[in-house]
């Protein structure tokens, strides 16, 4: 199995290059051998807006990644080669920043600007514009939102999601998980319990609140803190109860692959991305974050190094080779899901047309640990402008991310450090 | 704060601040002067405007020209840093500075450059500031946060409330992972309690309740297998063309990389056991070919070794039947005999829709590569003209591959339990549930799992939701068990959350009786602990010396050996830092991880009973080991030992290889990243969990100093060079001295005496394990370091590990206030010639345990 995808990837990767976009289609269709995967056919959420943001752990180089030509004609580089089929479906930024630093310790502020540490002083504590969607629009599918990936890395991992009560949001870690959460289905009688048991856990949810009232008297200021994270938990978990009771009689799309076994994140990020793709294209849910961190092995690509040392590369040639080899095989992949999603048909437009794709680091240069140059792709949903930006003053990054609320319909006027809107 | 101080790169682990024993205190004059070395000169107590003037005369000389609120070059600027640090941004600048200055990276080249004195002064100055201001930004006033239950403790607890074993239900195996702070995963400020969280414990209470209390009536059933035994993929082939399906066959163990049939599964009973019960297997299942003449390097095992069957849980609906499963705690294990085929019992517990998977927990690395070595080196014996290749056809008509094979299983049950079952023995009592008297009977089942009696409130809430669900619910026996869920879900249940009134300091009798539990077994109190409580006899020290020796007795208190070794030495890490297959397979085909955490375990155990020095941690004249663990350490009892004697205490002919916790393969896996090794991290290691001294975390710029096995430089050639900067040199001369003597071990801790494999050409570079403490002592090799840590220095280790156990045992961090307490405990300690049993009783008896 093993093997087989990798040998199939590299065929395709050293044909990918000479493809037009119009042939895009087809081609993505053989890019994943032509495997009609789901049965059932988007029905309600046709045309309805998406969101997914790729995150990784140690940035990306930006000597292989950014061209020097700004605007419509910039030139393909090392890393953004995988892409070139796509450059008409893209916008490739630099010099877009949440003004912060802390090097891997801000890298987990990436789709919120705010260090989470400094969550609780804000309203929205330290959302994640994922988090933040998912809030506005979650109720309308089965899945709020979708988090997957690496559960940790250095100092913590990507950490890319965070509710608003300032809780990092973990993800699912493997596709297997992943799988039986988008498709497999309850019988009727799980079906029926779990109607049951929905109704059991609102009266417990209550008993719990009264606990914890009273509870609240008898302990110190320490515990009082404590108690109020259980109680903003009981609450979140009071939302997430409503939405269970919504689509417990609602049937889960028909997967036609097989449950996949789990592997290593390198071999399974096709997997997990197609299966991001399989849980837009499905309407089980619209928002989806994918985190490439600690479980992302250079091992597993033949490197026998640690990724976070060699981030270190000291401008050491094979270093940087290694690097460049590690983050080629990211944007490969995210290519190729974008490609993907270009295939996949929603009503009068394709998939990647509803989906606003957003990829990059919160951090931008590992080797020095600063958070100041991030590489920002942003591709579908209305951002194929096919240019490279590049912002000679410091834009928030967080205008980004309030432009991407924005084009849901949701009524925000700001989003984390945000100070205007986008342009 | 936790964001800054967390984590740790695998050659610089970052640390929660500067070079400092966490609790100083004036105990021993080499105390006194160690702590002089890694104290800058200024200290915490200078006033704040002196401080502010120190750093300001620096900044202003130095700094501000460029980096000031207007110009803010590089995006920084120094003009609104103010002393004490209280801001988080305010403690990320001065960890940039530090870094910066280190490294000689600023000011540039071109500006006014201060001399190397000035440098170190303020870098030394920043870290205490830094180090001042985390432990107050940390403090919880040196007293314990309320603390929810760690998965392991819970699911423990639930076992106990249930009385039968719950890991079969994998109830957490999807909650989210547990933080640890300073390697220990029970300190209560630190624990989060997400709605994740709280939704898991929802549905495992919902399914441990529904499945064990509440199943259907089901008469036990036989089911014979015969034939039809389909494998995985691969195996199908063959097997259906040499035996038709007759025999499943088990060809290697489950922990492999390759997986083919190192799992065997019933392709008849995919559906599993119709209902949680005890089920009778018994399985007629012969050892195919141990005496193999083939090569033993092929399979990679101890063909000395009686084969072992065992039996796990698999369920279809958790993933592939032929793959490692989440839940698989083993159910019974067996040895297979040689000679013919005869008939294995194992009586099982088996939850809804599980079904018997059966493995060999000793048998070959690796089936597919030992298939193909075994038919291209027999190739002629097997009478083949073309190398069959992957093919096992040939191999099993006329080979020796060794394996073992099963040619029927029955299974009956579930096995009638005629006075009830125990789970609804253990909640409702000896008559099981009964209607007219639910609520006395909930309210007895709330007090157990509460811990402590039951409060009006308490029995309001229970009464409540009884009667609702009475009328929701036709059954008044689903009324009951629902609100067992509820009592489960309840902050009562799930927090250590203790009662005793503000203005008492000392602890009440049944919050002690939890704290001690959940210390000493992880489970909640037992009966004859609560009766103590309830006669309030657990607040005098005596009379919790009393309980604490009964439950050291007891063998549940290895689960304290195993979690507070998890946490002081950090061998919770053990298995996450997997070594490459190529170059450790012992690891994987011995599965040493668990003989290397055993190992741990039996030193300290022995040393808890005979209430052994604790010194003996540093340096032994023995150690424990079992077949396994002396052929990675080269001892002789690799050929004397057998499986079946367990763990043995062997008396050591050389302290140079081996002896006390650093000679420990466990430690020194933990103590390296799987793949190489490092005198850095491992002189981290030791300052940091033998020491309790936390080097400051390295500028964040600098890469890595990776060995370099191609034999150009050694990694000790790179550190001098290193060294030979000053601002480098005043944390390394103190960190790389405590690993130059863990050199001789490798990343699974092999001796060696060279570094790898040299290139062509070249000679691999001898390990050179000697070293100069910072203090001026000298040491040849690995036993003499021993030595100097022994002679010199454990006072500071006996100091940090009765630190770690306090703050393992009362769920908190240790603070500047605690000091007096741990003096006192040190010193009685060392007066009863360091055994360990007194320090743990010393430990649990004293006033910080004591205390909310």
């Amino acid at each position: 199995m093993q093997s087989f995808l990798s040998r199939r990837r590299f065929v395709l990767k050293s044909v990918a290059g000479a493809l037009a976009i119009p042939a895009l289609p087809s081609f993505a269709e053989e890019s994943i051998g032509k495997r009609s995967v789901v049965g059932a056919a988007p029905g309600a959420g046709v045309s309805a807006r998406r969101f997914v943001a790729i995150g990784n752990l140690l940035g990306f180089q930006r000597k292989q990644l950014f061209p020097e030509t700004v605007g419509k004609g910039f030139e393909s580089t090392k890393l953004l080669e995988p892409l070139d089929p796509l450059r008409n479906h893209m916008t490739l930024y630099r010099g877009l920043n949440h003004g912060l630093k802390g090097g891997h310790f801000a890298v987990h502020t990436f789709l919120s600007g705010v260090l989470h540490h400094e969550a609780k002083n804000r309203p929205d504590g330290n959302v994640t514009v994922d988090q933040f969607i998912a809030d506005a629009i979650g109720n309308q599918t089965r899945f709020a939102s979708l988090t997957v990936g690496s559960e940790d890395g250095i100092h913590g991992g990507c950490q890319l999601a965070w509710t608003r009560s300032g809780i990092r949001v973990a993800p699912i870690t493997g596709p297997s998980a992943l799988f039986e959460k988008l498709f497999v289905e309850d019988s009727l009688g799980q079906r029926e319990k779990q109607k049951i048991a929905n109704g059991l856990q609102a009266s417990i949810l209550d008993s719990m609140v009264d606990e914890a009232k009273a509870l609240s008297v008898q302990i110190n200021r320490e515990d009082n803190e404590k108690l109020d994270q259980y109680l903003s938990s009981v609450r979140d978990v009071e939302k997430r109860l409503q939405a269970k009771s919504k689509w417990v009689d609602q049937p889960k799309p028909k997967a036609t692959l097989e449950r996949p076994a789990d592997r290593n994140t390198v071999h399974d990020l096709p997997l997990l991305y197609e299966m991001i793709a399989l849980a837009l294209q499905t309407d089980s849910t619209r928002v989806a974050t994918l985190e490439i961190g600690g479980s992302f092995l250079p091992q597993d690509l033949g490197i026998d190094k640690s990724y976070h040392g060699l981030s270190h590369h000291g401008n050491d040639e094979q270093a940087i080779a290694d690097l460049v080899k590690l983050e080629h095989y990211q944007i490969e992949h995210f290519g190729k899901f974008l490609m993907r999603l270009a295939e996949i048909n929603d009503g009068e437009r394709s998939l990647l047309d509803s989906t606003a794709v957003l990829f990059g680091s919160g951090i931008a240069d590992a080797n020095s640990h600063t958070n100041d140059d991030l590489p920002i792709i942003m591709a579908g949903g209305g951002y194929g402008s096919g240019e490279f930006k590049h912002m000679t003053k410091r834009v928030p990054l967080c205008n980004l991310f309030l432009d991407v609320i924005q084009r849901f319909g949701i009524p925000a006027e700001s989003f984390g450090t945000s100070t205007s809107t986008f342009s | 704060m936790k964001t800054i101080v967390r984590g740790s790169s695998l050659t610089h682990p970052a640390s929660t601040g500067c070079f400092h024993s966490s609790v100083r205190g004036c105990w021993s004059v080499l105390l006194t002067t160690f702590v002089m070395l890694c104290l800058a000169s200024f200290g915490p107590v200078a006033l704040c405007e002196e401080r502010m003037e120190t750093l300001s005369k620096f900044l202003s000389a130095y700094c501000i020209d460029c980096h000031n609120q207007q110009d803010a070059q590089g995006s920084r600027e120094f003009e609104t840093l103010k002393l004490p640090l209280s801001l988080e941004s305010h403690l990320i600048t001065a960890d940039e500075i530090v870094d910066q200055l280190t490294l000689r990276q600023m000011p540039p080249p071109d500006a006014l450059q201060p001399t190397t004195e000035e440098r170190i002064a303020l870098v030394e100055f920043l870290r205490a500031e830094m180090r001042d201001a985390r432990s107050r930004l940390q403090s919880t006033g040196g007293r314990t946060v309320m603390r929810r239950l760690t998965n392991r403790e819970y699911e423990n607890t639930l076992a106990t409330l249930f009385s039968r074993r719950v890991d079969t239900l994998g109830l957490t195996a999807e909650f989210p992972s547990e933080t640890a702070s300073k390697n220990i995963d029970r300190i209560g400020s630190e624990m989060i309690t997400s709605a994740v969280l709280l939704d898991q414990y929802f549905s495992a209470a919902n399914r441990l309740v529904e499945l064990r209390l509440n199943k259907p009536e089901t008469p036990p059933k036989d089911w014979q297998f015969q034939g039809h035994f389909v494998q995985y993929e691969e195996l199908s082939g063959p097997h259906k063309s040499v035996f038709n399906y007759r025999y499943l066959c088990l060809y290697e163990q489950p922990n492999t990389d390759t997986r083919q049939g190192g799992y065997g599964h019933i392709e008849d009973f995919l559906q599993g056991v119709p209902v949680s019960g005890l089920y009778d297997i018994e399985v007629h299942a012969q050892a195919m070919h141990r005496d193999t003449h083939y090569d033993p390097k092929i399979f990679r095992i101890d063909f000395s070794e009686p084969f072992q069957l065992a039996v796990v849980p698999g369920d279809i609906k958790r993933g592939h039947i032929h793959y490692p499963q989440s839940i698989e705690p083993i159910l019974g294990q067996a040895i297979v005999p040689d000679k013919e085929a005869e008939w294995i019992s194992f009586r099982v517990w088996l939850d809804e829709g599980q079904t018997p998977r059966f493995i060999f927990p000793n048998g070959p690395y690796e089936s597919r590569a030992s298939v193909l070595e075994s038919n291209k080196k027999y190739k002629e014996e097997l009478k083949v003209e073309k190398d069959p290749g992957v093919s096992r056809a040939k191999l099993l008509t006329d080979g020796k591959l060794p394996h073992i094979r099963i040619d029927e299983v029955k299974i009956r049950g579930p096995l009638p339990e005629p006075n009830g079952t125990a789970e609804e023995i253990a909640v409702f009592g000896a008559d099981g549930f009964q209607p007219e008297r639910a609520m006395e009977q909930l309210f007895a089942f709330a007090e157990r799992a509460f811990r402590r009696p039951l409060q009006d409130l308490d029995r309001a809430r229970i009464e409540k939701i009884y009667h609702k669900r009475n009328e929701e619910q036709s059954s008044k026996r689903q009324a009951a068990l629902d609100t067992i869920k509820m009592i489960l879900c309840s902050p009562s249940f799930l927090y250590l959350c203790e009662h005793t009134p503000e203005n008492e300091p000392i602890l009440g009798p049944y919050d002690i009786a939890s704290r001690l539990s959940y210390t000493l077994w992880g489970i909640l109190p037992d009966d004859i602990l609560l009766q103590a409580a309830k006669e309030n006899k657990l607040t005098e020290p005596s009379d919790l010396k009393q309980q604490i020796t009964r439950m050291l007795k007891d063998p549940r208190s290895d689960e304290f050996i195993r979690r507070f070794l998890d946490s002081w030495l950090n061998l919770r890490v053990i298995g996450s830092l997997p070594p490459p297959r190529q170059t450790a397979s012992e690891y994987y085909s011995e599965d040493l991880p668990t003989s290397m955490k055993e190992e741990a375990k039996h030193f300290f155990r022995n040393l808890l009973d005979t209430n052994g020095p604790v010194t003996d941690f540093i340096d032994s004249d023995y150690v424990f080991v079992d077949k396994k663990l002396p052929k990675l350490y080269g001892l002789p009892e690799k050929d004397s030992l057998r499986l079946a004697d367990g763990f043995q205490k062997i008396a050591l002919a050389n302290r140079n290889r081996r002896g006390g916790v650093l000679g420990m393969s466990g430690v020194l896996t933990a103590s390296a990243n799987g793949v190489d090794t490092s005198p850095v991290t491992r002189g981290v290691w030791v300052l940091e969990n033998m020491l309790g001294i936390t080097p400051p975390p390295p500028p964040d710029v600098v890469p890595a100093i990776e060995s370099d096995v191609s034999g150009a430089t050694t990694i000790r050639d790179r550190l001098a060079k290193h060294r030979a900067d000053a601002a480098c040199n005043v944390c390394h001369r103190k960190i790389d001295p405590m690993g130059f003597a863990l050199e001789h071990f490798d990343p699974i801790g092999r001796f060696r005496d060279k570094y790898g494999k040299p290139k062509e050409g070249k000679t691999a570079p001898k390990v050179d394990p000697s070293g100069t403490f910072p203090s001026g002592e000298a040491y040849a090799d690995f036993a003499e370091f021993k030595q100097v840590l022994s002679g010199t220095r454990s006072e500071f280790f006996v100091r940090h590990m009765i630190e770690t156990m306090l703050s393992y045992a009362a769920g908190r961090h240790m603070e500047p206030t605690d000091r007096s307490e741990i003096d006192l405990i040190a010193q009685r300690v060392q007066d009863d010639a360091f055994g360990l049993r007194t320090m743990v009783i010393e430990v649990l008896t004293s006033e910080i345990f004591r205390s909310r």
